[in-house]
């Protein structure tokens, strides 16, 4: 069985306006003879273990039946070995800082956005573990699509209007932005943007959690896992994609 | 739409741009209890919202998104979306501060008591039921402070206790128990209407039963003579 490390481009990016999204990633992948097994890179742990997809699209339509995905392996990190990693990079970000004014000019910016960077670090930044296996009858290739949702309230989108009223009082121009706001310790390059109005069940708690870390990352799971026990009906509409 | 999206940063894009037209809807609902009824001076509050209408392909705003509006290169009104409906985006209701409405008593002509009476909880008592029907006249008085002239929709609204006899103008629409009237008013300038109304004033007492109140008088008189 070969194993190999893969960062799929995030290809795609749809963004909830009440916080969290759906993140598709594409990769082309060389395939062995036997069982291919993946992991990839980059998985952020406030992603939905359950709701975690791959697809295969191949590249001849014949290797539909020599090309088999075989299983999938998610899981997150521990809470607690996370939370003592982020507590021990935060004290240290403290005495680098307390010490920050002997270092040059240059030196000082680079060590100030490390620091920075880790005194907002969430367990919703710790990497989860997603892998994948692949069963193929022959060496080939196929495209390998990865979907899944992210549970964290720091990036979503609001718009915001903007209207000149003509001098008759009765004509304007509008004119809308879209603002999209990532706090999260991920960023996404050149990717495909969509914007849903859509809010994950029970965020209230979450909310109220966002500045402290207690159990968010479980109670966004339990969000995502509520999806289905919701009695009204909760709508995602696309604004573009 | 491509772009990027850098970690712990916000970024800004251009959605649409259009024209639009706007409406501005103001109203004001004027409602009655027995007790209010009668008040020397109420003020009420005027509610405005703005309506824009897109020229081109609707767009789905979320309820809660600040909008801006701008006279003349400068922002001057702050507000947020209620909702979107087709090309209609319908910003949140605002109390229009620049809109007074000073409603106060002109004449009160009290009815006679009609007394009726309702068995109390205590078999000895019972309640006295005074009800009379009083008419009443105000005047509501509306001041526009805006350099402009404005329409607005006054809703006086009947209820069990009062009820509309006549008005001064008469409502533009009557949907009972709605009487609507589109009042226009220029800038700087007041306008008045004035209702007459009919309140079912209603007082009730517990009070001893005469037979008891008797026989009350007699264990007194007894407790006296010892």
């Amino acid at each position: 069985m070969i194993y190999m490390l893969i960062d799929p481009k995030v290809s795609k990016l749809i963004i909830f306006n009440g916080g969290g999204g759906i993140v598709e990633r594409k990769i082309k992948l060389s395939l062995n003879q036997g069982l291919n097994k993946f992991e990839i890179a980059n998985v952020p742990a406030s992603f939905d273990p359950n709701s975690a997809d791959i697809q295969l699209e191949f590249l001849d339509h014949a290797d539909k039946n020599s090309i088999k995905l075989q299983q999938t392996i998610v899981s997150l990190p521990d809470k607690n070995t996370s939370q003592q990693i982020i507590d021990r990079e935060k004290s240290a970000a403290t005495s680098i800082i307390s010490y920050a004014i002997d270092f040059t000019r240059e030196l000082r910016e680079q060590v100030s956005n490390i620091c920075e960077a880790s005194s907002y670090r969430t367990y919703a930044d710790m990497k989860g573990v997603f892998d994948f296996i692949i069963n193929s009858s022959k060496q080939g290739e196929v495209i390998v699509k990865v979907i899944y949702f992210i549970a964290d309230l720091r990036m979503k989108w609001q718009t915001t209007l903007q209207v000149d009223i003509s001098d008759d009082g009765n004509n304007a121009e509008i004119e809308g932005f879209l603002i999209v706001d990532n706090q999260t310790g991920f960023s996404y390059e050149n990717v495909e943007l969509g914007f849903a109005i859509f809010e994950l069940p029970s965020t209230e708690m979450e909310i109220q959690n966002y500045d402290g870390f207690d159990n968010q990352m479980e109670m966004a799971q339990e969000a995502i896992s509520g999806l289905n026990k919701q009695k009204k009906t909760q709508r995602m509409r696309n604004l573009m994609l | 739409m491509k772009a990027d999206v850098p970690t712990r940063k916000k970024i800004k894009l251009n959605w649409f741009k259009s024209k639009c037209n706007l409406t501005i809807e103001r109203k004001v609902v004027i409602e009655y209890n027995e007790n209010s009824v009668t008040y020397n001076k109420i003020t009420w509050d005027v509610l405005v919202k703005y309506i824009l209408t897109k020229e081109e392909d609707p767009k789905e705003i979320p309820t809660g998104s600040p909008i801006t509006l701008y006279k003349g290169g400068l922002p001057f009104l702050f507000l947020s979306t209620s909702a979107s409906i087709g090309n209609k985006i319908i910003s949140e209701e605002l109390i229009d501060s620049d809109i007074t409405i000073d409603d106060d008593i002109v004449n009160v002509s009290e009815g006679e008591d009609k007394v009726t009476y309702e068995d109390a909880k205590n078999p000895k008592e019972h309640i006295e039921v005074r009800t009379r029907l009083d008419k009443i006249s105000r005047k509501i008085s509306l001041e526009n402070k805006l350099d402009n002239e404005i329409t607005l929709e006054l809703n006086f609204k009947q209820t069990k206790d009062v009820t509309f006899i006549k008005s001064q103008p008469e409502p533009s629409i009557v949907e009972e128990p709605n009487f609507k009237y589109t009042i226009k008013i220029p800038s700087e300038q007041k306008s008045s209407v004035i209702i007459d109304l009919q309140a079912k004033i209603v007082k009730r007492v517990t009070r001893i039963k005469p037979e008891y109140l008797k026989l009350e008088e007699n264990r007194l008189n007894q407790y006296k003579g010892q």
